[in-house]
């Protein structure tokens, strides 16, 4: 700890060669000034944006209980989201914040949330970045992200960046559930409560070398209930080869509770092949109970073959693995071999896109092993015409199961359905989607949803005085594009969308 | 611990020997290039680059307009009065110095005969026969060659092969492989920008450029390949090593929606995965966490629809055993040596799984009397309370517990 603080202080004592633009390729920000091509790297971009966007979906679902009585028939949520965004370029200060709130139909009431909202306040060189308020950090060395309300600084200074962040970490309570004994103050996280703060030395602004080594220690009532080392790394060699490396270790616990490295390969443009370890094992917070139980840890090797041939018509992949568990034991040192101790699975899959407005793709999966066998083929059909503002999907799985925990529910199970989606204008989108799933055990399983999507905007033309302002939809501009340009994303999505 | 440093450093080795097979790959003229960003071009002429210069040309006299070029959209090539000032026999001088031209000597498929179309201005008649055009569609770029003639860059820097090439193609145009090598936020932006094109509704970059898919990393310099069939399950390892990097395209309200959604979306799991998901939840191929809270999401449906009653023979409503939620055994009886179907199997392999429904009171509730701590435990040095004063040993065990001797 020490000597990471001692890299810290090195780090930034070191003359500040800082160049221009060194965030190490980081996003994109702002909006060019019209027919200017560099606007933005000469700063001339300076009209005010403000980007928004709306959301609502109802989910109808006719859920049945283990002993086959109905429990409902009846719309779950409503959801809305709204996004506000002013990043213009080589401005000092800008921010981002989107908002959702909604309503579970069931239980009633409203409620909302802030999902993100903070500040960024950068050097117009951007070298340095402080981001201030609720935001998501990456590299927590812990499945998923983290929202923290805090602080996060960069900066960077020659080929080496230094990062730190503190705040409190939040965890949604939009519609969380209570615990039936009332007693759910244990899920809780938030003010008060829990804090944690982290560091991190980075390497910015080399082509195909990524390295970032931090630390992040995790406080839950004042104590301090995790500390984990991570290391992300990757290094691409003539864009052939890239090798990756990550790891997550629990210092209070002693152990490597995530750990990967891979090898992707393009011998050739079409092919790639990819090679991975991951080691796992679970990590608690040390102030937890779970901590004390005795756990076994996991190593998997898995390896992928993608081919993809130029045009775009046609990609093909086989994927598969095993994953290997230490001998099951019972607390006597009695071993119990019957349960197992490695398990496989092969996936793959086909996608042709034969015309732009077609798309047809079919995939499998196979698991065996510990605790049971499970075959699943699914595909489907997607149609887009009208240059893609009309799509139709059809889809369907079915899957043999025999999960040996639960053997009376082993059998063939299945599932189709159909979405409709109409993006008539690049900033609505229309969503109705229909699944019926079948199962041996239980009938009558049936989904609707629908959602409308639509992204707002307003433009403060540049060059004029606030009172002159000639506001303008954000998404005229987009509407400009071609009909292909879709606003939001997903409708026009591309072929490969895999499934587990 | 160490076999999995063991089996990582196996494949640190396996990719170490993959590099020089890499190394003659390259990202150079050989990578193809990218049909979103260079469009498709036709040109149907023969123009020997090397030849021309082997003769003593240099690059900007045929392209002279480069030099004040801010655009991609501008045209740098040489007209046909530029071409024919040279290669037109009929030009007094010419023909000795440089090789005599007919129309099909540049003009590949020409067979509407020779100078005849050509006026003294040394431009095609008004009503002379047209050789199929050339074109060439502006790269989806932001270029200046006038910007990078000024920082002293040379034009093979850039369009690499095309002293010995005969045509130039797309090929000869820069990959982004060899524009990273300045680009490098050092001595030139490495902002995605700085190049790629902005999209005007969103100001992020412009990902749609063309009818075919939209414009995506492919994994050529990180960890990044959302063309990969298995991006959706895999791109943690690029957002961990740099989470900016993402924000290029993507704002942080689209990680939540699937991160911290409400409604997930359906596309990353079967249709009917809602009653299948129990097999790979406890062998956990799939991160569950990542995306799902398991004490609100998980717990919720399971609590909606009534899953979780029954999980102990006796308990809360024992459907009889025909469709309860965990078998029989699973709970076991004190004294009696676990079976293979005993709870303690699949919770040392996949405990987050039992969180998904049970509280730490639920299992202390048994485990008060059945000790829950592994071999390594006997030993104070394995105690993993951090900082902390072991405030959670008093769950169980009462104050001046021999056991906790390793606390004082």
């Amino acid at each position: 700890m020490r000597a990471l603080l001692l890299l810290l202080l090195l780090t930034l004592a070191a003359p500040l060669a800082h160049a221009d633009v060194t965030r190490g390729g980081a996003r994109a920000v702002g909006f060019a000034a019209p027919k200017s091509s560099f606007s933005w790297d000469r700063g001339e971009g300076d009209g005010v944006y403000i980007t928004g966007s709306a959301q609502t979906e109802w989910r109808f679902r006719l859920a049945r209980t283990s002993d086959d009585q109905v429990v409902s028939w009846a719309p779950l949520w409503q959801l809305f989201h709204f996004t506000v965004r002013d990043d213009a370029p080589r401005r000092r200060v800008s921010f981002e914040s989107s908002f959702r709130g909604g309503t579970d139909l069931v239980r009633g009431g409203f409620r909302a949330e802030v999902m993100t909202a903070f500040v960024d306040l950068e050097p117009t060189h951007r070298w340095g970045l402080v981001r201030v308020g609720r935001q998501l950090l990456t590299n927590a060395g812990q499945p998923g992200l983290e929202r923290i309300d805090g602080v996060r600084a960069r900066m960077t200074l020659h080929r080496v960046g230094v990062e730190a962040f503190a705040g409190v970490p939040l965890r949604t309570r939009l519609f969380a559930l209570t615990a039936p004994d009332g007693e759910d103050a244990e899920l809780v996280t938030g003010w008060g409560r829990d804090f944690t703060w982290g560091a991190a030395l980075f390497l910015a602004g080399h082509k195909a070398t990524q390295l970032r080594f931090g630390i992040q220690d995790r406080l839950r009532d004042g104590a301090l209930v995790r500390r984990h080392l991570t290391l992300d790394a990757s290094q691409g060699i003539a864009t052939r080869v890239l090798i990756r490396f990550d790891f997550a270790a629990d210092l209070l616990q002693g152990r490597f509770s995530d750990l990967h490295a891979g090898v992707e390969a393009r011998p050739v443009d079409p092919l790639k092949l990819v090679v991975e370890y991951h080691h796992w094992q679970p990590s608690f917070d040390a102030s937890s109970l779970w901590s004390v139980f005795a756990t076994d840890p996991y190593d998997q090797v898995q390896g992928r073959v993608v081919i993809t041939p130029p045009g775009g018509v046609f990609q093909g992949w086989v994927a598969g693995g095993v994953q290997a568990y230490p001998k099951a034991i019972t607390r006597d040192n009695v071993p119990r071999d019957e349960v197992g101790m490695a398990s496989g699975s092969v996936r793959g899959g086909v996608t042709v896109h034969p015309v732009r407005w077609m798309q047809v793709n079919v995939r499998e999966r196979l698991v065996v092993g510990t605790g049971g066998d499970k075959l699943m083929v699914g595909g489907s059909l997607s149609l887009m015409p009208f240059a893609s503002r009309l799509k139709v999907t059809a889809r369907g799985d079915w899957q043999r199961y025999g999960f040996e925990l639960q053997p009376k529910l082993a059998g063939d199970y299945g599932s189709a359905g159909v979405e409709v989606a109409a993006s008539p204008v690049p900033w609505v989108r229309v969503r109705v989607s229909g699944d019926a799933i079948f199962t041996p055990w239980l009938s009558g399983q049936y989904q609707l949803s629908a959602s409308l999507e639509f992204l707002l905007g307003v433009h403060a033309k540049r060059g004029r005085a606030v009172d002159q302002v000639a506001w303008e939809p954000a998404l005229l501009a987009a509407a400009g594009a071609s009909a292909r340009q879709h606003a939001m994303p997903g409708l026009g999505a591309r072929v490969g969308e895999g499934t587990p | 611990m160490k076999r999995a440093l063991l089996v990582s450093l196996l494949l640190l080795g396996l990719a170490l020997a993959l590099v020089p097979a890499a190394w003659s790959g390259g990202g150079g003229p050989k990578q193809p290039r990218s049909f979103d960003v260079y469009p498709e071009q036709s040109i149907p002429l023969r123009m020997v680059h090397a030849r021309h210069l082997e003769n003593g040309l240099v690059c900007e006299v045929c392209h002279s307009s480069v030099l004040n070029s801010t655009e991609t959209a501008d045209r740098n090539l040489p007209g046909h009065a530029l071409c024919a000032a040279c290669h037109r026999s009929e030009k007094p001088d010419a023909a000795s110095a440089f090789p005599k031209a007919g129309c099909a000597d540049c003009h590949t498929g020409w067979t509407e005969g020779s100078h005849e179309h050509i006026g003294a201005d040394l431009q095609p008649l008004p009503d002379s026969p047209r050789p199929p055009p050339v074109e060439m569609p502006p790269a989806k770029l932001t270029f200046s060659h006038q910007l990078h003639l000024g920082q002293g860059a040379v034009c093979l820097d850039c369009h690499i092969g095309i002293d010995s090439a005969e045509q130039g193609t797309r090929q000869h145009l820069p990959s982004m492989y060899t524009c990273l090598g300045c680009h490098d936020g050092r001595k030139a932006p490495d902002e995605c920008t700085t190049c790629h094109l902005q999209d005007p509704g969103t100001g992020r970059v412009a990902v749609a450029l063309s009818q075919s898919d939209p414009l995506q990393p492919m994994g050529r310099f990180r960890p990044d390949d959302h063309t990969d069939p298995e991006w959706l399950h895999r791109h943690e390892f690029a957002a961990r090593a740099d989470q900016d990097q993402c924000s290029a395209c993507h704002e942080q309200r689209q990680c939540l929606d699937c991160h911290d959604g409400v409604q997930k979306i359906q596309r990353i799991h079967p249709g009917d995965w809602q009653m299948t998901h129990g097999l790979q939840a406890n062998r956990r191929d799939l991160e569950c966490a990542a995306c799902h809270d398991r004490q609100d999401f998980c717990q919720d449906c399971h609590t909606r629809v009534g899953v979780t009653p029954g999980s102990f023979p006796g308990q809360q409503g024992d459907p009889a055993g025909d469709k309860r939620f965990h078998p029989a055994g699973w709970g076991g009886e004190l004294g009696e040596i676990p079976g293979a179907d005993h709870h303690s199997h699949q919770a040392r392999r996949s405990l987050e799984t039992c969180q998904t429904c049970h509280t730490e009171q639920q299992c202390v509730e048994c485990h008060a009397f059945v000790n829950p701590h592994g071999d390594r435990y006997a030993d104070p040095k394995n105690w993993n309370f951090g900082q902390g004063d072991g405030a959670v040993c008093a769950t169980c065990h009462q104050p001046g517990d021999p056991l906790l001797e390793g606390l004082r």
